[in-house]
């Protein structure tokens, strides 16, 4: 299938009074058409960050993209100017933020709010925005929609609210829809109910989606390849059922045998990853798991020089070839 | 370690396995006022509606359910935190609501809570010598030099570094804080804790070292936990028994692995079948039960089954117009009996 989105040794630094955050540190992976892409990692890794790097809203300063290309359907992103990136928000690229309280205004209606960008990227009159805003909630299962489009974002409960910002994503009918943590404020049965619908409609107008979360199961459910991110670094990618069943990165099966599983029979004890994340505010030479490695002290030999580069280790399935990370003790499958 | 004593055993009288806390037809009803001067109450909001349990001494209670469904108003009201509308807590012989003053202080000290934010639970003008010792102060324990040991015993006990006890919360990472909470709580010698959602703000591999700190200290000091969180999964982990919670009622409450293999009510089983499991090959093929429409308002709940707006048979619902009370359909597995909720 052809490529959608391509990444190459993506780098975003934030420059502050304290030092330089490399928050994104040199990732590179691509995304197909109509494929379902979960970036998973815990906060702080640079998740975020890469989304809003696809998007150009990094805040700067202090942030900038230092290195790197990111090609969307063959056009350069680093390299479009603003006007020219505006007619792509929200057009062919749309996306789902965090948190339905503060990503809709307040003061305006969810009609107004839908129509703002479908008269913007579509051209549309008063009346056929309307219409489209209409059948956008009715889409994404927000019942007597005529009367809800009169109504304020505080009328909304917040699973309603995520739907209004899905209605709102895919407005345009977007090639990309990136949607950052969407469901993790929600309540689970909520969560269920956006997540299906989210699937569904991305799949009827195939659209491509990058998922950013952090539930592995959210993962496990919907993607179809995921990359595992560690500080500002990509340590593991391929296809979930790969990362899933055959993890190989130390930090990979740590993450995979640190949660609770609903389908566990017996009580064992969780294993941990001791220690947190670096701060990316120091430079990190070599593996950037090192302080963490389940080995430490008892001869870890992660690299400490350059950074890791990716190997694959069956066709599809690419792993941070740091020698000690990737000779942990297995998951039995 | 020296050879303190974290929990006070000598003042218990419940022996481990009995009943420590029970707590039978609590109600925590919240006024709704209007008016400027005369405050005239207009509604109620019911937040906990009839709420019938009883905590071993030793075990784990999980208490599970979405968001205002009441789980957290529950514990503050057993720690008479709020005052319960009606209803008792009757805690190791003593009746809990008719106490006040000293005497519930006293009580106090044996009924500890750790939050769920550790950031806004922690003073952070405070260092974490003065969190930990202000509660020893308050209620008289450790003085003199037998404070600052009792401290470095708690630091330790908890995985911190004594050395950091001059240390303010913002030095501290988020795991580390809720371990400073935890701290907190331990260093009065308490029986039960009520445990308010303690991981939900960690990042994963953070919160399974604070599940695995929180069973160590209850195996090592004999600790009762009310495990409050809306995670099923973990409190599938921690729990001995477990009970679900919808809009101020229990729906469901069973002992070990019965309420995640023989779910019988039906909010229990879409509740379950929302949560992916991290495996793909599981997941992809698991049939899913996705509720309709949201939880209603606490202010006006539906009469009867609370569950019958959202019931999964929809038009064919028949849930009952009388309170369900919770049945024992098998030992020790209680379900609010719904008639139309239980029929599978």
């Amino acid at each position: 299938m052809a490529k959608l989105l391509e990444v190459n040794n993506l780098k975003t630094y934030f420059f502050t009074d304290e030092g330089t955050v490399r928050a994104v540190d040199g990732v590179t992976w691509d995304l197909d058409e109509g494929e379902t892409l979960a970036l998973v990692g815990e906060s702080g890794c640079g998740k975020s960050v890469t989304a809003m790097s696809i998007l150009k809203l990094i805040p700067n300063p202090p942030g900038r993209i230092v290195d790197g290309t990111i090609t969307f359907d063959g056009l350069d992103l680093l390299n479009v100017s603003d006007a020219e990136m505006r007619s792509i928000r929200g057009n062919r690229i749309a996306m789902i933020f965090q948190e339905p309280m503060t990503s809709l205004n307040p003061v305006l209606t969810i009609g107004q709010q839908i129509r703002e960008a479908v008269v913007l990227h579509l051209g549309l009159n008063e009346e056929e925005a309307d219409q489209k805003a209409i059948e956008l909630l009715e889409m994404v299962g927000i019942p007597e929609a005529e009367q809800r489009i009169k109504d304020y974002p505080h009328q909304f409960s917040g699973g309603m609210r995520q739907r209004v910002m899905i209605a709102m994503g895919l407005s345009c009918d977007p090639k990309l829809l990136i949607a950052d943590e969407p469901t993790t404020a929600l309540d689970v049965t909520i969560q269920a109910q956006i997540l299906e619908i989210m699937g569904k409609l991305a799949s009827e107008l195939g659209t491509a989606v990058l998922i950013i979360t952090h539930n592995l199961g959210v993962v496990a459910r919907y993607a179809d390849r995921v990359n595992v991110m560690y500080a500002g670094r990509i340590v593991e990618t391929g296809t979930a059922e790969d990362v899933f069943n055959n993890p190989q990165h130390g930090y990979t099966v740590g993450l995979m045998q640190s949660v609770p599983r609903l389908d566990d029979t017996e009580h064992t004890r969780l294993a941990t990853i001791e220690g947190q994340p670096p701060l990316l505010i120091n430079e990190i030479h070599g593996c950037a798991f090192r302080p963490r490695c389940a080995k430490a002290g008892d001869g870890c030999f992660c690299s400490t020089e350059g950074t890791p580069e990716l190997a694959e280790v069956e066709p599809g399935h690419f792993v941070a070839n740091c020698p000690c990370c990737m000779t942990r003790d297995k998951v039995p499958a | 370690m020296t050879t303190q004593n974290l929990a006070a055993n000598a003042e218990t009288t419940a022996k481990p396995g009995e009943t420590l806390l029970s707590v039978e037809n609590m109600k925590m009803y919240f006024p709704v006022t209007s008016g400027l001067f005369l405050q005239r109450k207009v509604a109620d909001v019911k937040a906990v509606d009839g709420l019938t349990f009883d905590v071993k001494r030793g075990e784990t209670l999980g208490l599970v359910g979405e968001s205002g469904c009441g789980k957290s108003t529950t514990g503050r009201a057993i720690l008479q935190l709020h005052r319960p509308t009606e209803g008792k807590v009757n805690f190791d012989g003593t009746e809990l609501t008719e106490i006040k003053g000293a005497d519930l202080r006293r009580f106090r000290r044996r009924m500890q809570m750790i939050f769920q934010d550790p950031f806004s639970s922690l003073n952070p003008r405070m260092s974490v010598a003065q969190i930990i010792s202000e509660p020893l102060a308050i209620h008289g324990l450790y003085k003199g030099a037998e404070r600052k040991e009792r401290l470095d015993y708690i630091l330790e006990a908890v995985g911190l570094n004594p050395t950091f006890a001059k240390r303010y919360p913002h030095e501290f990472s988020g795991g580390q804080r809720q371990r400073i909470g935890i701290g907190r709580a331990l260093a009065v010698e308490p029986d039960f804790i009520v445990c308010d959602e303690p991981v939900s703000a960690l990042d994963v591999s953070i919160q399974a070292q604070v599940i695995n700190l929180l069973e160590d200290l209850q195996g090592e000091f004999g600790l009762t936990y009310l495990f409050i969180a809306h995670d099923l999964s973990v409190v599938k982990h921690i729990s001995d028994r477990r009970s679900v919670m919808y809009l101020g009622h229990i729906v469901e409450l069973a002992e070990s692995n019965e309420l995640y293999n023989n779910p019988v009510h039906a909010y229990t089983r879409a509740l379950l079948s929302a949560i992916p499991i991290p495996d793909p090959r599981i997941e992809r093929t698991r049939e899913r039960i996705i509720l309709e429409g949201d939880v209603p308002s606490p202010l006006n709940p539906p009469k009867g089954c609370v569950f019958r707006t959202r019931c999964t048979k929809g038009a064919g619902c028949k849930c009952s117009d009388t309170v369900p009370v919770l049945t024992e359909v098998s030992t020790g597995h209680y379900v609010a009996n719904c008639e139309c909720c239980m029929a599978a």
